[in-house]
């Protein structure tokens, strides 16, 4: 077998199939399919097996959420389509919000005030700060950005985002959260400010953490230190919880900590985990909220990468794997069913 | 037959690609190669299930078969490559427990699988992602689906073929493989359903 009368075998088989879906087809069509067919065995086996492509792209409908005649957005252009045209952007409509609450606000740039940005459920939005520095920030997350002559000060007011921050000596940057300042030196890194505490994870560079219960998100910018304050350095691939003023550290690589960070395109991707973490995930980025209402189903299982607005294709996931979804006021709620088998 | 073939040998696609990646990974083997073996594992189960039917009437064959075809193929080509080793000889033996029915991780990875697809799908140009959206996804016939694009219908037609050949290859390249055997490492997935 030569991969030469293979890609010939391919190809007359596609057009076979593409003869079969035209408006043309007729018995005598058939038939001369049929005696293709008998030449060798390469041409049945080619045919089947762009025939599964084909029902594949069939499925690809389950994708869009266009209109008919519509064809999708790419994912790169749903997070830019809102910034442009957001008469187009249907679907990345949330993010458009974001966009106009954030020019709105910008008028007040370099006012003590700084510039505020904030992102509704669903929402993700790009700050860029002009020298290579830039801010990613997630669903449901409000930051204020100040930049003095010889300091910039960010504050997560909540939520999550990732931080590429340019090295300037000159004029150091600096995360303040509630309860934590992060001091940075030039580096890549995200912060999630949750109710359970602080979570950073930390790409490049080197960052360091500094917790005190005591130190205010405004006002005085210097940790008061007398009591419970914490530091830590933070190095590539270190990740830390802050909660109560303790700080846990622990490594992982950094591929781990990219794939944590695949809201950046809009996307979730889990590896081997349960049921409720991925529906945990899911309600971050969803106003609808999806609940569990079999506990036996909390500890199943996956791995994937979905789109994180994709609540519909998940679902239909779920079912395939014997899983139910019903709508309770304005819940959808997860009961077990009977495993629907396909094929 | 072909149905039958589509159903239970092409099904096995899967696990046939893993199989001939893990058996030649010694030998750098490109993605053409391992679509050939492919092919050629399909080309002779084609051929002894059309034998069967010709002596008596019924060609199926059991899926455990299409394994034993691999296994046979590729030690063949071992002993061709002196450089090449088969790495895992269990890992032949064991096929055949991968050949069952559907098993939620199969579903599961189905619908990656359509990930991957919609990922390739985006890579294709504008014309030839709409030309695949309108007629290949939506169903419309070749004229409409020109018609929307404003092309010619000659046009359409080879703009799709095109555009199905590169899905095809990117469908089939070893970054999607690379996913798939990871989402088969994970030993849990059939519990408590």
């Amino acid at each position: 077998m030569s991969s030469l009368s293979r890609r010939q075998a391919e190809t007359e088989a596609l057009r076979w199939l593409q003869k079969q879906h035209s408006a043309q087809w007729t018995p005598a069509d058939e038939a001369d399919l049929d005696s293709w067919l008998q030449v060798s065995a390469d041409h049945p086996v080619s045919y089947v097996r762009l025939r599964s492509l084909w029902r594949r792209v069939e499925d690809l409908k389950h994708y869009g959420k266009g209109l008919p005649g519509q064809v999708p957005l790419r994912r790169e252009e749903i997070r830019t389509a809102a910034a442009k045209r957001p008469a187009i952007a249907r679907i990345a409509i949330a993010l458009a919000a974001s966009f106009v609450l954030a020019v709105a606000l910008g008028i007040f740039a370099y006012l003590p005030v700084g510039r505020v940005y904030t992102t509704p459920v669903g929402g993700l939005v790009v700050v860029p700060l002009g020298d290579r520095s830039d801010i990613k920030i997630n669903t449901d997350t409000q930051i204020r950005v100040r930049s003095g002559g010889f300091a910039r000060r960010i504050d997560l007011i909540y939520g999550e985002a990732l931080f590429d921050i340019a090295p300037n000596a000159l004029r150091p940057t600096t995360v303040y959260t509630p309860y934590q300042r992060i001091v940075v030196l030039g580096t890549k890194f995200s912060v999630w400010s949750k109710a359970s505490g602080l979570h950073v994870a930390v790409l490049s560079g080197q960052v360091r953490v500094e917790s005190s219960r005591s130190n205010p998100p405004e006002g005085d910018s210097r940790p008061t230190g007398t009591n419970q304050l914490r530091v830590v350095t933070l190095n590539p691939g270190d990740v830390a919880d802050v909660g109560d003023g303790a700080i846990t550290v622990r490594q992982e690589s950094v591929a781990d900590i990219e794939r944590s960070l695949a809201w950046q395109s809009g996307r979730i991707n889990l590896t081997n985990a349960t049921l409720l973490q991925f529906i945990a995930e899911f309600n971050r980025y969803n106003a609808r909220k999806i609940v569990i209402g079999d506990p036996s189903l909390e500890q199943i299982r996956l791995s994937g990468s979905f789109q994180s607005s994709n609540v519909e294709g998940f679902l239909s996931l779920l079912q395939h794997l014997g899983v139910r979804s019903e709508i309770h006021n304005d819940q959808i709620v997860l009961t077990s069913g009977h495993l629907t088998r396909r094929h | 037959m072909l149905l039958w073939f589509e159903q239970e040998i092409t099904t096995q696609e899967r696990g046939l690609r893993w199989i001939i990646r893990q058996s030649i990974k010694s030998w750098n083997a490109s993605h053409d190669e391992v679509q050939d073996i492919l092919q050629d594992v399909y080309v002779r189960v084609w051929k002894e299930a059309a034998c069967l039917r010709r002596a008596q009437g019924d060609w199926r064959l059991p899926k455990a078969y299409v394994y034993q075809v691999a296994r046979h193929l590729l030690i063949d080509i071992a002993r061709r490559k002196a450089r090449l080793h088969i790495e895992n000889s269990e890992d032949l033996d064991s096929l055949d427990l991968l050949v069952d029915h559907i098993t939620p991780e199969r579903v599961a990875s189905d619908l990656q699988e359509l990930e991957r697809l919609k990922d390739c799908f985006d890579r294709l140009s504008d014309r030839r992602r709409e030309a695949v959206w309108l007629h290949g996804v939506e169903g419309r016939s070749q004229r409409d689906a020109a018609a929307l694009m404003s092309i010619s219908e000659g046009t359409l037609e080879q703009t799709f073929h095109t555009a199905m050949r590169l899905l095809w290859n990117c469908f089939g390249s070893d970054d999607a493989e690379a996913e798939a055997g990871a989402a088969e490492r994970i030993p849990d997935l059939r519990t408590k359903i």
